[in-house]
């Protein structure tokens, strides 16, 4: 597992681009971490200036560098908290979807026959379900917290993954190595697991990078709608308030901010996937 | 135009062409050529010279990397972007191929000169049809009408061994052997004046292969066209060269008529390439070049083959030989070329070349 | 190519057939069904009456369930919690805005996207190349719904170009007609939003269609066109375009139920009376009739969709078909 970790970063290490954007990551990751640590102020705290007045939207200042929200909350505290909120969801989603996606890719592309045209015809309703709507209804259901939102999100998620490997199987079932194995009577299981398996892991790696991008940006579309959880603070969340107190209009530093963090996280996640996807398995574009 | 209206040509088979004064339809002239990689500034043709006689095969053999493939693409006018031509000339019937504006290569382009690649598999497109593909290249260059496209690209398929009611299909429905009959027929349809043909059946088995070849010359006695054959397997040129011209590190050492060379080299490089190619029969041993050609990022000075000769001497690193005539109609570039007969005789020997 | 056909066609019916089974158990179990204590009391009995029949309660589970099946295979969607009007007829309105939004938006940006990926392509490197690719990337990553709000704030509240929100202004089209939809109210409001989701939308197949052409350009066939001596035209376009027309046409399925799903936070943000807000605003309400309609339609886009992506995928790719 470590293994993985180190050759995946030294991997994207090798290019300028790949470099630049685990920096930028690392950054974001760093921020998740000790967010809360380094906030100035607490993110549900009504700040007050002083003559005891509260701070009510009020520009970006001294005290507050990103200004305040409609109840005087410090934005850029919120931002800084909100970091953790999309790192935690998107990375647990990301990993969920892979599992699941990667072992059902695994057990359709090899056994193929009904096994795959089943599996394959619940990818394909899965496919069909709208990501977004899916989720509300779901959340509906549930109700609204962290854990519930992974689960609807990696419930949507996993099917891309499931084809795509898939796919990678179905042509890796025809080399050598496997024929190998069967002849040496290997199980089905250790073969999947043990010969066939080990291939998919590059392809599973990418995987997880874009669906983190992915999960990231839905997850603040959720809170957006105002289906996030109410405990936590995160970026959709502030733009869910922003948004429908109707005061942006007069506040576009309440708005710019998250837009702002989530596209810098997004981009370096995805980046390094494109760093990692393209040395890993090259095509012939040039940068 | 169409290819039955030129049936019943047959082509002089002229065995010698000692004295002969015609030009060559192809001539390339002390043409350098280099690329700038990462690596650095890659020199792959040094003052290469090559003629083609009109209506003769000219077998082009040299290792892996020698610089084949770039004299191929000069020969055509296609030299990549980011090549620099140092200097030298490639003379098509006269007209300086290097100097010419796109258009104007473009129209010569498969009318005069046209080429048979090494994969056909590579060079079709896999999703167009194969007559359109054929009927594309027929009316680039010609006025000919859907039909008429159509009409010559069925015969000339049927003349080269494949059913014409198949051109329909797409190049993955047919087997190795048949793309590659199609894509000679591509290159023949124009009836060209030059066939540069690269590595044609490399891919392909050997009984296969003897049938390409057959099927090759026997077009070739029909139509007349001049072919540069590039291949790394002298075997092949000796069945079906006229000429062969021996290329070793981005330059043409040897170049003679292909019984000429074959019976007596003057290069060393020769030498040691018939030394690795025993014939079949025979009972010697091949014996291998020992060593591996030169850095094309690095220059030297004086010949490119001193280094792996085990004939060298102190002028072969200081000074490099220019191809120069050792008998009439046979060429080398190799300062002791007076010494043949010996070095002839040493290179039997193991012993010589031991690295 | 037939048989192509009709097995997607077979596929497609045995996905909607599962969607709405699935639909079926999932709505069955969102709060307040089936106790009916959301419906509006205000009802008269008759309503009451026809949506118990519709939900059938009191019947077994397998009558309701073919009962649903067939109602939702006639289009009927029942009657709405909240206002007991027919759903289907709320819905047409509401599903014609949300195509009139997608569609334009989603053609104009692959076809402006590969058009330019293309360009940039054949144009091989430069600074603009570069600083296209940068923003295009930078510009995905971005959230399309924190797009629309940047938009607004500038082009609608700083400039004051454009209406904030809405389809026409409210009141000046009591009914939707196709009237409405030719007047120069709505095309103003049309603006924005088209404009948003163009833009976004345009990042992937731009990028998408650079790359595929990048390694088409580099494959043996492009070069070889150029050697048979066809202008550079016919090989750009027949050669090197064509073939990178297939990576692009496979993403369509994905790009499309991500845009008609997505459509629900654009939809929010411009206030555009649309499938996607229909549906917040029905769970918002508790008026599920509406939210399962609205969603089953929004799936109905998605898989039909994948479907005509399937064909064209066919169409284009000789080697799918003759497998």
């Amino acid at each position: 597992m470590i293994e993985l970790g180190r050759t995946f970063f030294t991997t994207v290490w090798q290019t300028k681009a790949g470099r630049i954007s685990l920096l930028l990551l690392g950054i974001c990751i760093l921020v998740a971490l000790l967010g809360p640590s380094i906030a100035p102020f607490e993110p549900r705290a009504r700040n007050y200036d002083v003559s005891n007045k509260l701070l009510r939207l009020s520009p970006p200042s001294r005290n507050h560098w990103l200004g305040t929200t409609l109840q005087g909350q410090d934005i850029l505290s919120q931002i800084l908290w909100g970091a953790r909120s999309a790192l935690t969801v998107g990375v647990a989603t990301a990993l969920g979807v892979v599992l699941i996606g990667v072992n059902v890719g695994l057990v359709a592309g090899y056994y193929g026959g009904w096994i795959d045209a089943l599996l394959m015809r619940i990818t394909d309703v899965f496919l069909g379900l709208p990501f977004l709507p899916f989720i509300i209804v779901v959340l509906s259901i549930t109700g609204r917290s962290t854990t519930t939102i992974i689960l609807a999100m990696t419930v949507v998620m996993w099917r891309a993954t499931a084809r795509i490997v898939r796919a990678q199987v179905l042509s890796l079932k025809e080399m050598q190595f496997v024929a190998a194995a069967r002849v040496t009577g290997a199980s089905d299981l250790t073969i999947i697991y043990r010969e066939i398996a080990p291939n998919i892991v590059p392809l599973a790696l990418v995987n997880i990078a874009f669906s983190l991008a992915w999960a990231i940006i839905t997850e603040a579309s959720i809170g957006f709608l105002g289906y996030g959880d109410p405990n936590v603070i995160s970026w959709g969340s502030i733009m869910y308030s922003a948004f429908s107190s109707q005061a942006m209009y007069r506040a576009p530093w309440w708005v710019v901010p998250p837009g702002i963090a989530i596209m810098v996280l997004v981009s370096s996640v995805y980046l390094v996937g494109r760093g990692y996807e393209r040395i890993v398995n090259p095509r012939l574009d040039t940068q | 135009m169409s290819v039955s209206s030129i049936q019943g040509s047959t082509h002089n088979d002229v065995a010698d062409l000692e004295g002969s004064d015609e030009s060559p339809i192809l001539s390339i002239r002390d043409l350098h050529v280099s690329f700038a990689t990462k690596r650095g500034v890659e020199t792959v043709l040094h003052g290469a010279s090559l003629d083609i006689p009109r209506g003769r095969t000219v077998g082009l053999v040299g290792e892996s990397g020698c610089g084949k493939s770039t004299l191929l693409k000069a020969a055509l006018g296609a030299l990549a972007p980011n090549a620099r031509v140092a200097s030298g000339e490639v003379l098509y019937d006269g007209i300086n191929l290097l100097r010419e504006n796109r258009e104007t290569l473009r129209k010569l382009r498969w009318r005069k000169i046209s080429m048979i690649p090494q994969s056909a598999l590579n060079a079709l497109n896999p999703v167009l049809r194969i007559s359109d593909q054929i009927v594309e290249a027929v009316q680039a260059h010609t006025q000919a009408s859907d039909a008429q496209a159509r009409r010559m690209a069925a015969e000339i398929v049927a003349r080269v061994g494949i059913d014409p009611k198949r051109i329909d299909e797409y190049p993955h429905q047919f087997s190795g052997g048949m793309r590659q009959r199609a894509i000679i027929a591509m290159a023949l349809i124009l009836e060209p004046e030059l066939v540069l043909a690269d590595e044609p059946t490399t891919s392909l088995d050997v009984i296969v292969q003897d049938q390409i070849f057959r099927l090759v010359r026997e077009l070739q006695r029909l139509l007349g066209f001049a072919m540069l054959l590039v291949t790394h397997d002298l075997a092949l040129v000796i069945e079906n060269c006229d000429r062969i011209a021996v290329m070793y590190a981005g330059a043409i050492v040897e170049e003679g008529l292909t019984s000429d060379v074959v019976a007596e080299p003057f290069h060393p490089y020769t030498l040691g390439l018939k030394n690795s190619m025993p014939m079949l029969g025979g009972d010697k041993e091949p014996i291998s070049i020992p060593g591996s050609p030169p850095d094309p990022t690095v220059s030297h000075a004086g010949c490119r083959f001193a280094a792996r000769c085990p004939f060298a001497i102190p002028i072969c690193h200081s000074r490099p030989p220019t191809l120069a005539p050792v008998k009439a109609g046979h060429l080398a570039a190799c300062h002791r070329s007076g010494d043949a007969h010996l070095l002839r005789m040493e290179a039997a020997k193991i012993e010589t070349w031991a690295a | 190519m037939n048989r192509y056909i009709i097995v997607r066609l077979i596929h497609m019916a045995i996905t909607l057939w599962a969607m709405l089974t699935l639909m079926f158990f999932l709505f069955r179990m969102l709060p307040g069904e089936p106790t009916m204590t959301v419906i509006n009391s205000s009802l008269s009995p008759q309503a009451q009456a026809a949506m118990r029949a519709q939900f059938g309660l009191d019947r077994p589970l397998v009558e309701q369930y073919l009962s649903y099946i067939a109602s939702y295979a006639r289009f009927d969607f029942g009657l709405s919690f909240q206002t007991s009007r027919s759903v289907s007829e709320m819905i047409e309105g509401r599903l014609v805005n949300t195509l009139a939004l997608i569609l334009p938006s989603l053609l104009t940006a692959y076809g402006v996207g590969a058009f330019l990926g293309a360009k940039l392509a054949w144009r091989r490197g430069g600074g603009l190349d570069t600083a296209v690719v940068i923003v295009a990337t930078a510009f995905q990553a971005a959230p399309v719904f924190w797009v629309g709000m940047i938009a607004i704030l500038f082009f609608s509240v700083k400039l004051g170009l454009f209406p904030a929100g809405h389809i026409v202004t409210p009141g000046a089209f009591p009914e939707p007609t196709w009237r409405m939809y030719l007047s120069a109210d709505f095309l103003h409001h049309f603006a924005l939003p088209f404009l948003v989701n163009t833009a976004y939308q345009v990042c992937f197949p731009l990028l998408l269609m650079r790359s595929s052409m990048l390694g088409a350009i580099g494959e043996d066939y492009v070069e070889f066109a150029r050697l048979k001596g066809l202008t550079e035209r016919r090989v750009l376009y027949r050669h090197a375009m064509r073939n990178s027309l297939l990576p692009m046409a496979t993403t369509i399925p994905m790009i499309l139920g991500w845009a008609v799903a997505g459509s629900v936070v654009i939809e929010t943000v411009f206030s555009w009376p649309g499938l996607g807000l229909l549906m917040i605003e029905g769970v918002e309400r508790s008026d599920y009739p509406v939210v399962q309609a609205a969603f089953f339609l929004i799936a109905v886009l998605t898989i039909l969709g994948t479907f005509a992506a399937d064909l064209l995928y066919g169409f284009l790719d000789p080697r799918i078909v003759y497998k």
